[in-house]
């Protein structure tokens, strides 16, 4: 099933886009605090050039990246705790207790422990970002079709293809389901803990650039934050579906008649 | 039945329309507004025909944000908040003076090292890492021209954001090597002993005497309450002269109106509370500003609109 490009999705972001140009030009707003489109965009080449809104977004990415990998770790717990009903009486209430926590804030008392650099905002994103993956992978593994279990025990099949044939391709939707919603997040809390007590990255920047009436800066800052959490989201996507190319495959057969 | 109605309407009509006007004011609840807390008890707004509606924000960009968009007619700023808005183009203009710093012991900021830290002058920060409360601000460019003062480049320290209650014990955990900080903290930290002072006086590049902060208005708000405008500057020059002769019942009122404790407003060290503010007091901020990149060009500090002396 082959897709063009989205004309209609296009056409509408010009309108929004040239809607914003006509408002701030006719001055609907107080003109300082809401720029037109077309000096935000000049600020957005202007910063691009210099490198501050490039260095800037690869430090944010740098510390939601080691966050997430950090985060990655959750997913051999998922897995456990999804084969483990017992485990999962031990950690879960305390799961569910720490899962309420805000996590953006958590930079803080990072700060006082772990210092003033990216530690607590890597710790942030960690903390962010493992519920998600945790429960969802959780999800996942208790989802498995028993036929497909079944089948394999049936077949004899050694643990560890067990596992690596069997429970993680089944547990995969899952995990990316996880994964889908802990990207998003990672990158928000990046740049709140970047907010609280930070020196450098995107977050900071936006921050910054309030303070120093740098208003055309925040606007470019707002639509390279936008971009990119698009171009990422758009990523995973394509990953999830190269990955899961059996899935969407065996759904469209099967649909809720197997397993 | 009718003529008493009639008589009260009257009465009641001529009451409320009795020069009353009404200004928001944006503050942030701290010792440095103090001539906002004064001139509300002691009446200096009511006493004008005015009516004062105020807001405490948590930061001076809040306040001019919410001054340029109308939300508020007066705010407070620090003062080189002011400078940097005009850089940008915003026009605002300081409608009275706040707090002021001066030699020799009316100086608020100070930068704070551990108690048994090694560096022992400014020039040792090479290498090393300060905490101030907000980059691109006043407390950087004070740093930057110490660092000159000192014959290094601020670009050889490294600047971190730490809240203002938490240097204390970034301070203690050895994460920052140097902080600014001002009062109550410098007196908070004094008192528990585990700092020493580096610098008593982080603001001197600015000038023996500067403006630390000032409260202003839009200049097209300016223009037309020209008669508002007055009447608030008029009652924060009474207070300011209460200020400055009342040290004791000026403190005592602080701790009705911030979180200080009456022991600690007692202790710390009072900013100047001055009638008058002269071009020096501004210019000072505005020249280091512009020499470390801060603003893009220095501009006389008349352009800030200034008010001249009531005699």
């Amino acid at each position: 099933m082959r897709r063009g490009p989205d004309w209609q999705g296009l056409a509408f972001c010009l309108c929004v886009a040239l809607a914003w140009e006509v408002a701030a030009r006719q001055e609907l707003l107080p003109p300082r605090l809401f720029p037109a489109l077309t000096s935000v965009l000049a600020q957005l080449a202007e910063g691009t050039a210099a490198g501050t809104l490039p260095r800037a977004l690869a430090k944010t990415l740098f510390c939601m990246g080691a966050g997430l990998l950090a985060a990655a770790s959750m997913l051999p717990l998922g897995i456990w705790a999804g084969r483990s009903q017992r485990l999962w009486s031990t950690i879960g209430p305390t799961v569910e207790f720490l899962r309420s926590l805000p996590p953006a804030l958590m930079a803080l008392p990072a700060m006082l422990l772990l210092g003033i650099g990216d530690a607590p905002k890597i710790f942030a994103v960690f903390f962010a970002a493992s519920f998600p993956i945790l429960l969802s992978t959780m999800d996942g593994v208790r989802a498995i079709p028993p036929l497909f279990l079944d089948t394999a025990r049936t077949m004899q099949v050694k643990p560890s293809a067990m596992l690596f044939e069997v429970i993680l391709p089944a547990a995969a939707p899952g995990m990316f389901s996880g994964l889908k919603t802990a990207l998003p997040m990672a990158f928000i809390v990046a740049m709140v803990s970047e907010m609280i007590g930070g020196a450098d990255g995107i977050g900071h920047l936006l921050l910054r650039s309030q303070r120093s009436f740098d208003i055309p800066q925040m606007y470019a800052i707002i639509l390279v934050v936008a971009l990119t959490g698009g171009i990422l989201a758009q990523g995973l996507n394509i990953v999830e579906s190269s990955c899961l190319r059996w899935y969407s495959g065996w759904k469209s057969v099967c649909g809720r008649r197997c397993g | 039945m009718l003529k008493y109605f009639v008589a009260s309407l009257v009465l009641l009509c001529s009451i409320t329309s009795a020069r009353a006007e009404s200004i928001r004011i944006g503050y942030i609840p701290i010792a440095d507004c103090l001539q906002l807390y004064v001139a509300e008890e002691l009446g200096y707004f009511k006493a004008q025909g005015l009516v004062v509606d105020k807001t405490p924000l948590s930061g001076g960009s809040l306040i001019a944000m919410a001054v340029e968009g109308g939300e508020l007619d007066v705010g407070w700023s620090n003062t080189a908040s002011l400078a940097i808005a005009q850089d940008r183009g915003f026009d605002f203009a300081i409608l009275s003076p706040g707090a002021f710093e001066q030699d020799p012991d009316r100086r608020e900021h100070s930068l704070l090292v551990a108690k048994n830290s090694p560096i022992r002058t400014v020039a040792d920060l090479k290498g090393k890492t300060v905490g101030i409360n907000a980059l691109g601000n006043i407390n950087e460019i004070a740093v930057a021209a110490l660092a000159a003062q000192n014959g290094l480049s601020v670009k050889q320290m490294r600047l971190v954001e730490i809240p203002f209650p938490q240097m204390e014990a970034a301070l203690a955990s050895g994460h920052v090597d140097a902080v600014l900080t001002l009062e109550p903290f410098v007196t908070i930290a004094r008192g528990r002993g585990a700092t020493r002072v580096l610098e008593p006086a982080a603001l001197k590049p600015f000038g023996k005497r500067m403006l630390i902060a000032a409260w202003f208005a839009k200049r097209s708000w300016l223009d037309r309450h020209k008669a508002a405008a007055a009447a608030f500057a008029l009652a924060m020059r009474k207070a300011s002269a209460y200020i400055e002769k009342n040290p004791a019942q000026a403190r005592e009122l602080l701790t009705r109106h911030t979180k200080l404790s009456l022991a600690l407003a007692q202790q710390i060290t009072l900013p100047l509370f001055a009638q008058k503010v002269e071009d020096s007091d501004v210019q000072g901020l505005i020249d280091q500003a512009a020499r470390f990149g801060y603003i893009k060009k220095a501009f006389p500090a008349q352009r800030l609109n200034l008010p001249a002396a009531q005699p």
